[in-house]
């Protein structure tokens, strides 16, 4: 008896919505890559193409004047550029936390998304990934970060944890960006089989390297998608753990604090989830994927905005029980000063966005609402944004010496990097919605009914 | 080869390796290849292709480094002839002497290549005994300050000085000189004096005026009243048990301070003997009332009344000769006051009665002539003098123009410019119209003048209204001669030929004069008459500094009549003046204004305000409450008709209904680094209110001004940082310190390096000795090529120098106390900042030093963010580019930087430190270049450092010697007794640092039942 309950239910989940078959499957995934582009699409580049230049603007002149150019001072040395860095290094969560854990743990309802969180992934790691570059006093020489031989015999400080963050970030990077490409690959011989011209096909043939959908293939490829998962699946939790060392290995009040590993990466699930539920309530709209990407999958990310969203909640509470139990005078300052002084605006911002915004969770009509899970989302962006500026920026400003406390104020520079930063996001994301498949039409086809071969059984 | 062998061509067998001999296998195969193995064949079986990709990557790479190797094409010369006493890299000293005002120090100069880069005391001077004071460290700026004046200049444009020498001599020619005046600084120069007599003996009816905006008038015409002598007081601070200082800040800018802080500093050592206590009586908060044990907040129109109350308590209890009716007066005059409690009063007279002679009453410049008569009267019936107090013959005194006060001077020399009966005029020296008093108008008399000639180093608010200017040598650049006030005389001799077309002021005098004579045959001539076995004599003097060492002290002991008299008048004019008072200071970076184009100066902080590029109005707290203003607001000041729009800054610790405004702001014709800085307090003073205006009305402007203060937060927050104790706690707990912090064991997460071998450096700062005097601070910067950053810098946090000194105030907002705490790099053995580095660019030397690597720095400047004292200094941009003075430089690539500092400014720098670029992380290095050309030295001289080798910019600078420094490992050396005395601790000691600085806790000496009525 339970055990038919329990069918029933996962029966009622259905993951692909109006009884798509597989060429309907095809058809709408492929549509957007093979059809003229709409106006929108160009005008949205455009938009994102502004920003990118204003980006590498910003970059220019940083590097023609310096880091001066930014609002930081003696004791704030890390600002913005390192806030954006932890933001965006957040939002690369979701991704390879849907593809790989989520596969590891079967659960099929993430093919209908994972490709779309995976690029998102990427490229967020790829904006991350120039604010460590840039935020240096000397950027021409980044490269000593790098453990390269040379006649000094001269290797980097394999205690640093921001060593261990190069490392760590990079790896993340070089590894989604493999999963996200294995993944790819039989969709993209699905659009170079479909092509029209001769261009297409050559182009598409290249990344599909070879794949003819033989046996053999499908094999290697389930095997090393298997094991990418696992290799990935640590990462997850790796790099934001590592990020949070940035943090937590230093003496600073405010940031030396044993909770930050689990703590930064159930914040960065939170962030990464938030971003994707952003992206996607839009994404399905326009290109009409709403069958592929259902209501099913919204409410379960949004379910997991509220679970994370209260352990985000309830870190920011036991820090401030540590701070008061631990009787460490510089600690309990440091988090009262969160809450009391200067930056409390920015404390308040980040309580509300994290901690009550996501509440409305527990309803499923709101869960079930795209404009409250819309606002939602860019409100949890909002918090978690904040929740870095607060941790790195509060915590800086007021330390041990009182005599050497100030206030850091981003300048313009600062603030239009950060915009900019969002010009290289979406422009890297619309040429994926116009280049590449968004939903890995392979992996859902596995997981619709007609890929079960017993499935008449069933109904 | 094996052929050779079988043939056998020569009998005897040679052969060339053991293998050879046992002719292995091994060995005949790599006989018979022509290359080592590996060497001739690739590993890789498709062998072109990889040839061909090898060839093709280095032909690449070799374009590729065509292009960046940055080979500036310049011709370099070496010495044909090596100069006999200059050794490229090593520094040569010379002793010289500088004066501001009448306050002269010995120097020794440092000079590399025939170029001055930094001054130290000489140890010999009296007046220094190897320490200086501020602006004596930044004066070596001047030198190289682009800014000044590089030719002779007149109405048509650049001429020469005969013709402006012939026009003066033209001009002086009529009736002797009658029409013609000369206006000098205060001059302490004998060559200079003895050469104006030579002038007046050629022209008679030459006059000759003295004028400074900052003098001691108000001493010397006080204690010619009380003795009918000309007299300076010199004070024996090391024998004075209780100080009671009436608004005289004798630990800053006034006569004397270098030496008196190091006396004073000699009995703030509770190890060694009693310490003095010193109460002060100020209305603003100066150093020395930081210092004080007991402070007093007072009007400065107040302070005379305090004084009287002192005065008429002492006569009560003493027997005295004095008139009855002044001592009857006196007494009816002090109950006009009340400002002070009466029992506080009589506490501290008890205290003055207790010690007796070792009782010391001094008084500040801006108090009238009757304080400094009657503190006079008070030290000699207390029989200070001959013990706390020496009175020497004022140098020059036989000249009328140096006794004559400079506030008539400038009057006197205004009224003839009025009346026309001086046409040309000869200013030596000094901005007499940015700062002579308001009422005279002297602008607009010197602009009508027929003829002015003003000679100046910079350009300022009187060379733009002359007809002639003529640029000024620097101290460094001519001969010369200083008598100090204590009648030691010291040659001045220059370290490098004028820079521009300068002259000295002995050299202007000798022009005019009939004497053909250079300025070194004048100096020396001086001195020829007085001294058999001339020429040796003056070697030695050129040498050590000195000629004189101190001139005989005088013994004054009959009372002038006249002083009852005087005393009379003041008691019955004087009444308690109700309203505000604007109080003038001469500024703690400033002086009078002559030092506002000096950067390190300018961006040196107040030592109490911590203001930097400007002054401001100083209000206290509860005066700021009654007209709602906050620090940074802009107000109207108006006296007179007079108006000063000035902003705000509320100073806990001022008096109230009272401001105070430091001179030598707001100046209007200044060079790049002095435009646009503070405000002009000078608008306010007249002829008649020269020390405070009184009656002055306070408009609130609704306006804010952006103050530029390196510490925004005064409150220690109730962490152990600088830790103080009375002397009575102290005695009863000495390790106090110790104790203040509970922490759980500490222990490290990486294995501790033992550092107990060869030279450990480390160091301990005495807070009780430190007067927060910003000494260390432009010391270091000199020494240290540390780059200023401006104001919009400093309002941003970004200040780079390497030494701080924090100011934290203690107690109620009314009159809190103030403790300083210099803190630089910590120099921790478990630094946390060495931890973070990802690339490894700030380590660890087995001397214990924390090293800055700056060619490995990248600047992720995650070593601040962790550097719990926040010591580090991060260059956010090119500060030697980003200084109002810098210069284009010559582009050598694309990439250039496009600026770079002055040439002038650049012999400046200091061979021995790296100039750092932009985007690396710098700080204390302990002074390693001092550190690692002592070694060599030693090595040389084969045998180890001993204590005092080394000494570091600050160790050497600091005019309280407060700051000890040494090898820690070195049981002899002073740091090392310093570092194991009771009052040592170490800042934030739970974070396990084991930071080698460390302080020695502060304590006051305070008397215990004053103490119990303090309001905390």
């Amino acid at each position: 008896m339970t055990q038919s309950t329990i069918e029933e239910q996962i029966r009622r989940v259905a993951l692909v919505e109006g009884g798509l078959s597989f060429e309907q499957v095809t058809d709408l995934v492929c549509d957007p890559v093979e059809r003229k582009a709409p106006t929108w699409w160009f005008i949205a580049l455009l938009a994102s193409l502004s920003l990118l230049a204003l980006l590498k603007g910003m970059i220019g002149y940083l590097f023609w004047e310096g880091v001066g150019i930014w609002g930081l001072n003696n004791p704030v040395g890390w600002g913005l550029a390192i806030v954006n860095f932890v933001f965006w290094v957040g939002i690369g969560h979701a991704g390879t936390l849907i593809s790989a854990i989520l596969f590891l743990f079967r659960q099929k309802w993430r093919t209908g998304i994972n490709r779309f969180a995976e690029a998102m992934t990427i490229f967020a790691v790829m904006c991350a990934l120039i604010f460590p570059g840039i935020h240096i006093g000397r950027q021409w020489v980044a490269y000593f970060m790098f453990p390269l031989p040379n006649q000094m015999a001269m290797w980097p400080n394999f205690r640093s944890p921001l060593l261990w963050d190069v490392f760590a970030v990079s790896t993340y990077f070089i590894v989604s960006l493999m999963f996200w490409f294995v993944g790819l690959v039989p969709d993209l011989a699905t659009i170079r089989d479909r092509a029209t011209t001769r261009t297409r096909q050559k182009v598409y043939g290249i990344f599909a390297i070879g794949w003819r959908g033989a046996n053999r293939h499908w094999q290697h490829y389930e095997r090393a998608y298997l094991i990418l998962a696992a290799i990935a699946a640590p990462l997850v939790l790796s790099v934001h753990s590592i990020v949070s060392f940035d943090f937590a290995v230093s003496q600073l009040p405010g940031w030396h604090t044993t909770i930050f590993p689990p703590y930064f990466v159930a914040g960065a699930v939170f962030s990464g989830f938030a971003m994707v539920v952003t992206l996607m309530v839009i994404t399905r709209e326009v290109f009409g994927m709403k069958k592929l990407m259902t209501m099913n999958h919204l409410e379960n990310m949004n379910k997991i905005i509220l679970v994370t969203g209260m352990l985000v909640g309830y870190a920011y509470g036991m820090e401030f029980f540590m701070a008061w139990y631990s009787g460490y005078e510089y600690e309990s300052f440091a988090f009262l000063n969160r809450a009391q002084g200067p930056y409390a605006w920015a404390y308040w911002t980040m309580i509300s966005c994290n901690v009550i915004s996501p509440q409305l969770f527990w309803f499923e009509k709101f869960r079930k609402s795209i404009p409250v899970m819309f606002v939602v989302s860019i409100f949890v962006n909002i918090g978690m944004w904040f929740e870095r500026f607060v941790i790195t920026v509060t915590s800086l400003h007021r330390d041990f010496f009182p005599s050497s406390w100030d206030y850091y104020t981003p300048t313009w520079v600062d603030i239009l990097t950060f915009v900019g930063s969002f010009g290289l996001f979406f422009t890297l994301f619309l040429l994926f919605l116009k280049f590449l498949p968004m939903v890995a039409m392979a992996e859902v086809k596995m997981v619709m009914p007609e890929a079960d071969p017993h499935h008449e059984e069933h109904n | 080869m094996s052929s050779i062998n079988k043939n056998k061509l020569v009998d005897k067998s040679y052969w060339r390796s053991s293998e050879d001999v046992k002719n292995t296998a091994d060995f005949q195969s790599k006989m018979n290849r022509e290359f080592p193995e590996g060497a001739s064949e690739f590993g890789d079986p498709v062998s072109r292709r990889n040839f061909l990709k090898i060839m093709g990557a280095s032909i690449a790479f070799a374009g590729v480094s065509g292009c960046s190797v940055r080979r500036p094409e310049r011709h370099i010369k070496p010495y044909a002839k090596q100069p006999e006493d200059v050794v490229p890299g090593k520094p040569s000293y010379y002793a010289t002497a500088m004066a501001v005002g009448e306050d002269v120090v010995g120097l020794l100069v440092e000079s590399h290549e025939g170029r001055p880069t930094k001054i130290e005391g000489n140890p010999a001077h009296i007046q220094s005994q190897g320490k200086t004071g501020l602006f004596h460290q930044a004066s070596v700026l001047n030198l190289y300050d682009p800014d000044r004046l590089k030719d002779v200049s007149g109405p048509t444009g650049i001429v020469s000085s005969d013709k402006v020498f012939l026009k003066l001599k033209g001009a002086l020619s009529v009736s002797k000189g009658a029409k013609v005046a000369l206006l000098t600084e205060t001059q302490v120069s004998p060559t200079f004096h003895r050469l104006i007599a030579r002038l007046q003996s050629e022209y008679p009816n030459l006059s000759v005026y003295k004028y400074d905006s900052v003098n001691r008038d108000n001493q010397t015409q006080g204690l010619y009243i009380a003795t009918g002598e000309w007299v300076v007081p010199q004070y024996d601070f090391s024998k004075a048990d209780i100080i009671v200082s009436f608004e005289s800040d004798f630990l800053g800018p006034e006569l004397s301070s270098v030496k008196y802080s190091k006396a004073f500093a000699s009995r703030r050592e509770p190890e060694l003997g009693d310490m003095n206590r010193l109460y002060m009586f100020e209305s603003t908060y100066s150093s020395t009332g930081a210092k004080a044990d007991h402070r007093f907040r007072v009007k400065r129109s107040d302070i005379e009344f305090v004084l009287w109350k002192v005065a008429d308590r002492l006569f009560s209890k003493l027997k005295t000769s004095l008139p009855s009716d002044m001592v009857y007066r006196l007494s009816k005059a002090a109950k006009s006051f009340d400002g002070i409690e009466d029992r506080v009063i009589d506490e501290l007279v008890n205290d003055l009665l207790s010690s007796k002679s070792k009782a010391l009453l001094i008084a500040g410049p801006y108090q009238s002539e009757t304080v400094h008569a009657l503190v006079f009267l008070l030290n000699q019936l207390l029989g200070g003098a001959g013990v706390t107090v020496d009175y020497k013959s004022l140098p020059f005194s036989s000249h009328s123009y140096v006794t004559e006060p400079g506030l008539a001077s400038i009057k006197a020399l205004s009224e003839r410019l009025r009346l026309k009966s001086v046409e040309s005029l000869l200013v030596l020296g000094g901005n007499p119209a940015y700062n002579a008093p308001a009422d005279l108008n002297f602008s607009s008399l010197l602009k009508e003048l027929p003829l002015s000639v003003v000679v100046s180093s910079q350009e300022n608010e009187t060379t733009d209204l002359a007809s002639f200017v003529m640029p000024r040598s620097h101290y460094l650049e001519a001969w010369g001669d200083l008598m100090s006030v204590d009648g030691s005389v010291s040659i001045v001799q220059p370290l490098i030929s004028p820079l521009y077309r300068s002259l000295s002021d002995i050299e202007v005098l000798l022009s005019i004069s009939s004497l053909k004579q250079s300025a070194y045959a004048a100096v020396r001539q001086t001195y020829r008459r007085s001294e058999p076995s001339f020429s040796l004599s003056w070697d030695d003097w050129l040498h050590n500094g000195l000629v004189r060492n101190s001139g005989k002290s005088k013994v004054l002991s009959s009372i002038d009549r006249g002083f009852s008299i005087a005393i009379m008048t003041a008691l019955s004019s004087k009444s308690v003046s109700h309203g505000l008072e604007v109080s003038f200071l001469t500024d703690n970076s400033l002086y009078d204004g002559r030092f506002s184009n000096n950067g390190w100066l300018q961006e040196v902080s107040d030592p109490i305000t911590k203001l930097t590029w400007d002054n401001a109005a100083y209000i206290s707290p509860a005066t700021a409450r009654k007209f709602g203003l906050k620090t940074g607001s802009l107000v109207e000041l108006s006296a007179e008709g007079r108006l000063l729009s000035i902003a705000v800054y509320v100073l806990p610790g001022h008096a109230d209904n009272a401001i105070t405004i430091p001179l030598g702001y707001g100046r209007k014709v200044v060079g790049r680094i002095g435009d646009g800085t503070g405000f002009d307090a000078g608008a306010l003073r007249t002829s008649e209110s020269f020390n405070s205006q009184h009656g002055v009305t306070l408009l609130n402007l609704k306006d804010t001004y952006e103050l530029a203060s390196t510490q925004d937060h005064g409150s220690m927050e109730g962490r152990p940082l600088a830790r103080e104790a009375d002397l009575d706690h102290y005695k009863k707990h000495p390790d106090f310190p110790k104790h203040m912090v509970e922490h759980p064991p500490l222990q490290s997460l990486y294995d501790e390096v033992v550092y107990d071998k060869g030279y450990q450096w480390g160091m301990a700062i005495d807070l009780t000795k430190c007067t927060g005097c910003n000494v260390c601070l432009v010391a270091c910067q000199s020494e240290n090529n540390i780059p200023i950053v401006g104001k919009d810098q400093i309002l941003n946090g970004r200040e780079m120098s390497w030494i701080r000194i924090d100011r934290y105030f203690e107690g109620s907002e009314d009159n809190p106390r103030i403790i300083d705490q210099p803190v630089t790099c910590l120099q921790c053995e478990n630094a946390p900042c060495e931890q973070v580095c990802p690339v490894a660019a700030t380590v660890h030397s087995s001397e214990g030093l924390n090293d800055m690597t700056y060619n490995r720095c990248i600047g992720t400047r995650y070593c601040s963010d962790n550097c719990p004292a926040k010591v580090r200094r991060f260059n956010f941009l090119d500060y030697h580019q980003k200084n109002p003075q810098s210069v284009n430089k010559e582009r050598e690539h694309l990439f250039d930087y496009m600026k770079e500092p002055d040439k002038t400014v650049q012999l400046q720098f200091n061979p021995d430190v790296t100039v750092r670029m932009r985007g690396v992380m710098e700080k204390c290095t302990y002074c390693v270049q001092r550190i690692s050309t002592a070694k060599k030295l030693a090595a040389n001289e084969d045998r180890l450092l001993k204590d005092g080798d080394v000494v570091s910019a600050c160790q050497q600078a600091c005019p309280s010697d407060a700051i000890a420094f040494g090898n820690i490992l070195d049981e002899t050396s002073k740091v090392f007794k310093v570092k194991n005395r009771d009052r040592d601790y170490h800042v934030l000691e739970q974070l396990h640092l084991k930071a080698r600085t460390s302080y020695l806790a502060s304590i006051r000496n305070p008397n215990l039942i004053i103490e119990a009525w303090r309001v905390v």
